[in-house]
């Protein structure tokens, strides 16, 4: 047990865990590279799900995710070990260090428990997260909430960018409201998510896909348009205004508060190391 | 602006780094500090013209990476300089150039935003991230320069430290803007798999000074290799972001 222990806190593992994370993610960038569009299905899919559905088929293009994972779990367990066994090594000799370099010490070991916080939270997203996407017409009803809700679109307002403007013809903003049968107003816009009894509520644009039946679609360089992470073309209204579709991207992410309280610490905290050691080091070079 | 669409402003900041870099490699390192600012600052000019670009101001062409990148490595130059005016802040300058030349030929339009490229998380997203990365290339610089950590006066660790600090915040101001705009904190496309994979390696980086057998030496190796796996993730980016419809150039 206790040569397990240690090999778990082992820095060498933790340095060859990062390698072979850093491979994984690296070949997945290369496949995403090569079908966009079928990994971004996985982005509001729930892990489990699209590999149970894709891991046989297409296991030649995705076999790189479960290594990922293999790696990014045994990455968490050794985290956990370090930065268990350097603390309890630290609170040993609290009484022999000044206050302030005693939390300087401690630091990294905070950093990397939150960075385990990190890893978590994405996991529960990846797997607990649910993305729900509802077309957006006026006058159309649409159910939202976790408890489903009826509203109906009262108004969609684009807001373009100036006639003067290069950009002109093209959205900058829109405004949706939606109206509950009381009649009260929720409204919505781009950048800016509403929480709704529990659900997140934001506004996205995706290509009509009942259109592009009768259009071919919109190509750059003889490559369909969802072939790109960029969707510049489908906000230009004009003149390709039936190939868009506004929706509603209705998100439960349970892990989303884990990863944004732990980034937000974490960044806080490592600057202060850095500034704290640096300081240290610069005092050190004066006397 | 009256520099907006006026690349001749560009091409003369690009001029005045490369004629600093020849005046600190004839070792008029005085010249060369002065030059660096005169051409920080006619690029800094270009680059806020940027912003006009589409007509209509937007920060996003301003924070555009391929423009940034030379602008950033040329301020690291700056700070070492100010901190050590004898010191060797002038290899640096060879990036700049190289970054920069690459800027000349780059497409100066801009890919019109989306709405949810609309925002302030985008410079606090591409300004570290483009920091980070001019950082990783001056370690990577620096390591050379040593003669692979022989010259133990060209640090090119905290260089490095400090990319890792910068990249980090990049994350951070990436997850929250990418939540806003397409509802996820990480998304599976290639950007953020090879964003995350850089940010993996620079952490492995941060650990070989725990591994007794990693010497100054085998430190050196990794961060060139580092800097050449950015190299070829960041400029690969650049080039796809060339396919897309630009306006203004």
């Amino acid at each position: 047990m206790i040569t397990l222990w240690r090999a778990l806190g082992s820095l060498k593992l933790a340095f060859w865990l990062l390698i072979g994370a850093t491979a994984s993610l690296f070949t997945g960038s290369l496949y995403a590279n090569q079908d966009y569009s079928f990994f971004s299905t996985l982005n509001e899919t729930p892990l489990h799900i699209w590999l149970a559905a894709h891991i046989k088929s297409d296991f030649d293009i995705i076999w790189w995710l479960p290594v990922l994972f293999i790696f990014m779990t045994l990455l968490g367990f050794n985290i956990f070990v370090c930065a268990l066994n350097r603390m309890i090594r630290l609170l040993k000799k609290r009484k022999k260090m000044a206050g302030n370099r005693f939390f300087v010490k401690l630091m990294p070991s905070i950093i990397h428990f939150l960075f385990l916080v990190i890893i978590t939270g994405h996991f529960i997203t990846f797997t607990l997260g649910s993305w729900q996407r509802t077309p957006l017409n006026i006058g159309e009803t649409v159910y939202i909430g976790e408890k489903p809700v009826a509203m109906t679109v009262q108004s969609i307002k684009h807001q373009y960018f100036p006639e003067h403007s290069g950009l002109r013809g093209r959205v900058e903003q829109m405004q949706v409201v939606l109206t509950d049968e009381r009649g009260r107003e929720l409204p919505l816009s781009f950048l800016k998510p509403v929480s709704f009894d529990g659900t997140m509520l934001q506004l996205d644009m995706r290509p009509n896909k009942q259109k592009a039946v009768d259009q071919p679609p919109l190509q750059i360089d003889g490559k369909d348009i969802n072939e790109y992470c960029n969707k510049a073309h489908i906000y230009h209204v004009q003149p390709q205004k039936a190939d868009k579709q506004l929706t509603l991207l209705s998100i439960n992410d349970p892990g989303l508060y884990l990863i944004l309280w732990a980034f937000t610490a974490i960044l806080i905290l490592m600057t202060w190391y850095f500034v704290s050691v640096a300081a240290a080091r610069s005092k050190a070079k004066h006397f | 602006m009256i520099t907006t669409g006026r690349h001749e402003i560009l091409y003369i900041g690009i001029l005045l780094f490369a004629v600093s870099m020849v005046f600190y490699f004839c070792r008029a390192r005085k010249t060369a500090f002065y030059i660096l600012i005169s051409g920080l600052l006619v690029y800094t000019l270009y680059l806020l013209g940027r912003g006009w670009v589409g007509g209509v101001f937007l920060i996003n062409p301003i924070v555009e990476a391929p423009f940034l990148l030379p602008w950033c490595i040329g301020m690291i130059a700056l700070v070492k300089g100010i901190l050590n005016r004898e010191g060797d802040w002038g290899i640096l300058l060879i990036g700049t150039v190289m970054a920069s030349v690459f800027a000349m030929f780059y497409a100066k339009g801009i890919i019109p935003p989306t709405p949810n490229k609309l925002t302030v998380w985008v410079p606090l997203f591409f300004v570290p991230e483009v920091m980070g990365h001019a950082l990783f290339f001056c370690g990577a610089l620096y390591a050379v320069a040593s003669g692979f950590g022989k010259n133990k006066d060209m640090d090119f660790h905290n260089l490095i430290i400090w990319g890792f600090v910068f990249y980090s915040i990049s994350q951070v101001t990436g997850a929250v803007w990418c939540y806003l705009g397409w509802g996820n904190t990480f998304r599976w496309s290639t950007r953020h798999m090879a964003s995350a994979a850089i940010w993996t390696l620079y952490a492995a980086y941060i650990h070989l000074r725990f591994l007794p057998g990693f010497t100054r030496r085998g430190k050196a190796w990794f961060a060139l290799a580092g800097g050449l796996i950015v190299l070829y993730i960041g400029f690969s980016g650049y080039l796809h972001e060339l396919r897309f419809p630009r306006i203004g150039g």
